[in-house]
C-alpha cells in the first residue's frame, strides 16, 4: 500500500468521523444544485441536478453520484413514477437574471433510472411550455404535480422573472393536455412543485438570493388553495401573485439557502422533503442534498428535525413514561425538603444519581427495557450515536446508555433488550424519523429471523415492545427530550 | 395516594378552612353519595367451586378470581416495592404447593391453608420494609443516618421508627373463588371485608384464574394493573412484572407476546401493597391491540 493510499483511507476516515455528528444533509459526495424529486428504482435512490448530473445511494443517506447516469437535461430536472414509467420534466434556461428569458419545458419518460438495466432509455422528448424572450416568465424549473383525487397531471415552472404557471398535462403521454390553457399562480418564486394533503392544494417555491454560496438567503415557501389553478393563498391571507407566501425551511447552523422542494412520502404519517443547501459549511460551502422529514402544522408544512446525536430521555407519546432499563431502583439518600413553615437553611443543591452511583450493581448481561416515570437517572438516560449508514433521510443511529456501551437492540422474538456492548449488529441500529405530527419512530435495522418491518411500541404503560407501524396507534410514537 | 398523606392533607385543609372561618360539618352529607358502603358483598359475589363458566365483561377483564386471604407483610411505605424486594417477597412460598401450574391441583373455594407470617404492626409505629439495605427501605432501619431533618416531612406512610424484630404468628387463610361486580378486584374490600376491617394495609394477595380456550390463541399479551406492585405469571411462566410503588391503572403494563393454549390456562397473580389503596384489573389483548371478548370462558378449576 503506498503513501497516497494511506493519506487517502486516513483523510477518508477524517471525514467519515467529522460527518457523524452531522444530521442534517447526507453524507458521501451529496453534491448537487436543484435537486428532482427522489425517486426509488429496484432499490435504490436517484436525484437529478441542473445538467443533469445523478446522485444515487443504496440506503437513501450515503450518496454520491456513482451508479447513475447524467442526462440530457438542462436546468433543475423534476422526475415522477407514473405506473410502471418515470416521467422527467425538464428545462432549458433563458439566460438568467440578466439574459433573455426564452425557457422551454419538456418531458421525456424512461422505464427504469438504472443505466445498467437494458430497459433503460429516455424517450424522445416533447416541449410543453415556453416563455418568450421578452414576456412576464421563465419557463423553467419544472415541478410535477399529479392530483390524487382526479389523477390529473400538472406542471408548475417559472421563475423570478414574472409569473409562476401551472398547466395541465396528459399523464400517459406527458405532452400538453388538449385544450390545456397556461395559469398564472404566483410570482417571485422559482423551483415550485405542487403537493396535496387533506384537502388542500399547495404550491411550494424558493424565495431569497440564490446561487451565492454562504450568503445565499434561498428559502422554501408555501402557499395554499382548494383547486389546483389557485388561488394559492399564505397564511395571513396573501395571495401568492401578490408575492405571499409563509417559510417552510430558510438556514439552519452551518447550512444556507434551502430550495428546490420535493415530497417523498414513505408512509402514512413518514414524510421527507428533499432540497438543496446552497452551501455546507462542513463541505467547504459547497450545495448539497438534503432530506429532513415534512412536519404538518394546523395543516401548514413546516421542516422537521432529525434527532441530533446527544443524551435524551426517550418518552413514550402514549403516556409519557421514560425509557430505562430495568435496574434495581437505587433511592437518593436526603434531598427531602420541607413542605412549608420557615427556611433555616440555604438550600443546597442535591446531588444527581451518577452512573457510577449505581452501575456496579447493574446485571452484566444482557437487561430488558421498560418504561417508568423520568427522574433523570442513569438507567434511563440514552445516548444517540449517528453512524454513517442509515435510511432515506436519517442515519442509524445506536442507541446506548449513556456513558457506557450498552445497546438497545431487537431480539428475535421480537421484543428488546440492551445488549452489554455495541457490536453494529442490523439488530442494533435505529432508525429515527421524525413523523408528521412531530413525534418520532423508532425501527430497527433489522430483526433476527424475520423480515418484518417493526418499531418500537408501547405496550400498556410500562412495557415495550416491537410491532407494525401504525401512524394512528399512539403507542407507535416517541419524543426525544432534553432539558 | 398514601393514607398518611391525605392525613396529613386533611389537617392542612382543615386548618386552612377553620382559619378563614368556614363552617364544616365533620359528617358527610349521607344524601351527597347515594352508595357510601363498602362492605364485601358491595364488590364480590361469591361463587361456588363448581360455578358455570363465565365470559369476560364487554371490555375483556377477567372478573373471575379465586382468592386467598391475604397473607400479612406489614410496609410502611409502598417506597421499598424494587424489583428485587418484589422478587423475593411475592415468590416467597409460605404453603406447600402454592404456585403450582397444576390446575388439577389447585385449591377450592372454602380450602385453607395455616401459614407464618408478620403480625401487624400497632398503628402509629413505623412499619419497616426488608429491601437491600440503601436500596428499598427509606432512610435505612431506625437508623439516624439519612433520617428526616427536625422539621421536615417524613416519606409518606412512615410513622415513628420501630427497631425491634417482627413478630410472627400463625395464620388461616382460606381461599375465596369470586365474581368481582366492578372491572376491577378491589382487594382491599376483600381484604377488610373478610377480616371485620382488621386487616387493611400491608397484605400480600395472591389469586388465581382459569382460562379455558376453545383453540390456541398465538400473540396474546396480558395487561395487567394493580395497586400497588404485581407480578403476573401464566401457566407457570412470569409474564409481568409490575414493579415499584403504582397505583392501578388498566393496561398499566403488558406482557410480551404468549400464547394462550388450547384447554385449560393458569393465571396467577401476587399483588403486594403498604399504605393505601389495593386493587388489580386484567385482561387479554391481540397483538393487533384490539382486546380479546370471546374464543375463552373463565373459571375457577
Amino acid at each position: 500500500m503506498n503513501m497516497k493510499k494511506i493519506f487517502q483511507m486516513g483523510f477518508a476516515a477524517l471525514v467519515s468521523v467529522s460527518l457523524s455528528g452531522t444530521v442534517m444533509a447526507q453524507i458521501g459526495s451529496p453534491f448537487i444544485h436543484d435537486p428532482a424529486t427522489i425517486q426509488e428504482c429496484d432499490g435504490k435512490y436517484y436525484t437529478w441536478g441542473t445538467g443533469g448530473s445523478p446522485l444515487v445511494s443504496s440506503d437513501g443517506w450515503v450518496w454520491s453520484g456513482e451508479g447513475g447516469a447524467r442526462i440530457q437535461v438542462g436546468a433543475a430536472p423534476d422526475m415522477m413514477k407514473i405506473g410502471d414509467r418515470y416521467l422527467c420534466a425538464h428545462s432549458s434556461t433563458g439566460g438568467g437574471l440578466g439574459g433573455g428569458h426564452a425557457g422551454t419545458i419538456r418531458t421525456m419518460w424512461n422505464k427504469t433510472l438504472d443505466p445498467n438495466s437494458p430497459d433503460y432509455e429516455w424517450t424522445e422528448q416533447i416541449q410543453v411550455a415556453e416563455s418568450l424572450n421578452d414576456e412576464d416568465c421563465d419557463a423553467i424549473d419544472a415541478g410535477l404535480f399529479m392530483d390524487p383525487n382526479t389523477g390529473r397531471l400538472w406542471v408548475t415552472y417559472g421563475t423570478y422573472f414574472g409569473f409562476i404557471r401551472v398547466v395541465e398535462l396528459d399523464p400517459v403521454t406527458g405532452d400538453r393536455a388538449a385544450g390545456a390553457v397556461d395559469i398564472n399562480v404566483a410570482i417571485d418564486c422559482e423551483a415550485t412543485t405542487m403537493i396535496y394533503r387533506n384537502g388542500w392544494y399547495y404550491l411550494l417555491g424558493t424565495h431569497g438570493t440564490c446561487c451565492d454560496g454562504v450568503n445565499s438567503t434561498y428559502n422554501i415557501v408555501v402557499g395554499r388553495s382548494k383547486s389546483p389553478t389557485g388561488p394559492f393563498i399564505d397564511n395571513v391571507g396573501r395571495d401568492m401573485i401578490e408575492g405571499g407566501a409563509k417559510m417552510v425551511l430558510g438556514a439552519r447552523d452551518g447550512y444556507t439557502g434551502a430550495g428546490h422542494f420535493g415530497r417523498y412520502i414513505i408512509d402514512e404519517g413518514v414524510e421527507k422533503m428533499s432540497f438543496h443547501w446552497e452551501a455546507d459549511y462542513y463541505q467547504g460551502g459547497r450545495s448539497t442534498l438534503g432530506i429532513l422529514p415534512i412536519v404538518w402544522r394546523n395543516d401548514w408544512p413546516e421542516a422537521g428535525y432529525n434527532v441530533k446525536p446527544g443524551v435524551y430521555e426517550i418518552e413514550s407519546e402514549r403516556r409519557g413514561y421514560a425509557l430505562e432499563i430495568a435496574t434495581e431502583y437505587v433511592r437518593l439518600q436526603g434531598g427531602r425538603g420541607m413542605f412549608g413553615g420557615a427556611q433555616t437553611q440555604a438550600p443546597t443543591v442535591v446531588p444527581f444519581q451518577k452512573l457510577e452511583d449505581v452501575i456496579g450493581n447493574w446485571p452484566k448481561g444482557n437487561i430488558d427495557v421498560r418504561l417508568i416515570d423520568y427522574q433523570f437517572r442513569p438507567n434511563q438516560k440514552w445516548e444517540l450515536v449517528a453512524l454513517d449508514e442509515g435510511t432515506l433521510g436519517t442515519p442509524y443511529y445506536k442507541i446506548v446508555i449513556a456513558g457506557t456501551n450498552r445497546a438497545l437492540a431487537a431480539t428475535a422474538d421480537k421484543e428488546l433488550t440492551t445488549v452489554p456492548q455495541f457490536t453494529g449488529a442490523p439488530e442494533q441500529l435505529w432508525s429515527i424519523d421524525q413523523l408528521t405530527d412531530g413525534t418520532y419512530r423508532i425501527m430497527p435495522k433489522a430483526v433476527p429471523g424475520t423480515n418484518d418491518k417493526v418499531c418500537l411500541i408501547s405496550i400498556g404503560d410500562s412495557n415495550v415492545s416491537l410491532g407494525k407501524f401504525d401512524f394512528n396507534d399512539v403507542n407507535c410514537k416517541w419524543n426525544f427530550r432534553q432539558y | 395516594m398514601n393514607r398518611n398523606f391525605k392525613l396529613i392533607l386533611a389537617v392542612v385543609i382543615a386548618t386552612v378552612l377553620v382559619g378563614c372561618g368556614s363552617d364544616i360539618s365533620s359528617k358527610p352529607d349521607p344524601q351527597r353519595i347515594a352508595n357510601r358502603d363498602v362492605s364485601y358483598d358491595q364488590y364480590f359475589t361469591e361463587i361456588k367451586a363448581d360455578a358455570a363458566p363465565v365470559k369476560p365483561d364487554e371490555k375483556g377483564f377477567v372478573r373471575r378470581w379465586t382468592i386467598l386471604e391475604p397473607i400479612n407483610k406489614p410496609n410502611g411505605s409502598n417506597t421499598v416495592f424494587t424489583d428485587s424486594y418484589i422478587q423475593a417477597e411475592l415468590t416467597k412460598e409460605y404453603f406447600n404447593n402454592q404456585f403450582t401450574s397444576n390446575i388439577n391441583a389447585l385449591p377450592k373455594t372454602g380450602e385453607s391453608v395455616i401459614i407464618e407470617s408478620e403480625a401487624p404492626r400497632p398503628s402509629g409505629r413505623r412499619l419497616i420494609g426488608s429491601a437491600p439495605a440503601g436500596q428499598g427501605a427509606p432512610q435505612g432501619q431506625g437508623a439516624p443516618q439519612g433520617a428526616p431533618q427536625a422539621g421536615a416531612m417524613p416519606p409518606m406512610g412512615m410513622g415513628t421508627p420501630a427497631t425491634d424484630e417482627p413478630t410472627m404468628i400463625k395464620d388461616t387463610l382460606t381461599w375465596h373463588s369470586v365474581d368481582s361486580k366492578l372491572f376491577n378486584i378491589k382487594l382491599i374490600r376483600f381484604a377488610t371485608g373478610l377480616s371485620d376491617g382488621n386487616k387493611r394495609y400491608g397484605l400480600i394477595f395472591n389469586a388465581f384464574t382459569v382460562i379455558n380456550c376453545e383453540e390456541d390463541i398465538p400473540n396474546v399479551r396480558l395487561a395487567g394493573g394493580s395497586n400497588a406492585a404485581s407480578i403476573w405469571w401464566v401457566n407457570g411462566e412470569q409474564v409481568l412484572t409490575l414493579q415499584a410503588d403504582r397505583r392501578m391503572v388498566a393496561d398499566n403494563g403488558m406482557s410480551k407476546r404468549i400464547t394462550l393454549k388450547k384447554g385449560k390456562n393458569l393465571v396467577r397473580v401476587a399483588v403486594i401493597n403498604g399504605p393505601g389503596m389495593s386493587d388489580m384489573c386484567m385482561r387479554f389483548y391481540k397483538e393487533d391491540g384490539t382486546t380479546i371478548l370471546t374464543n375463552y370462558t373463565i373459571t375457577n378449576m
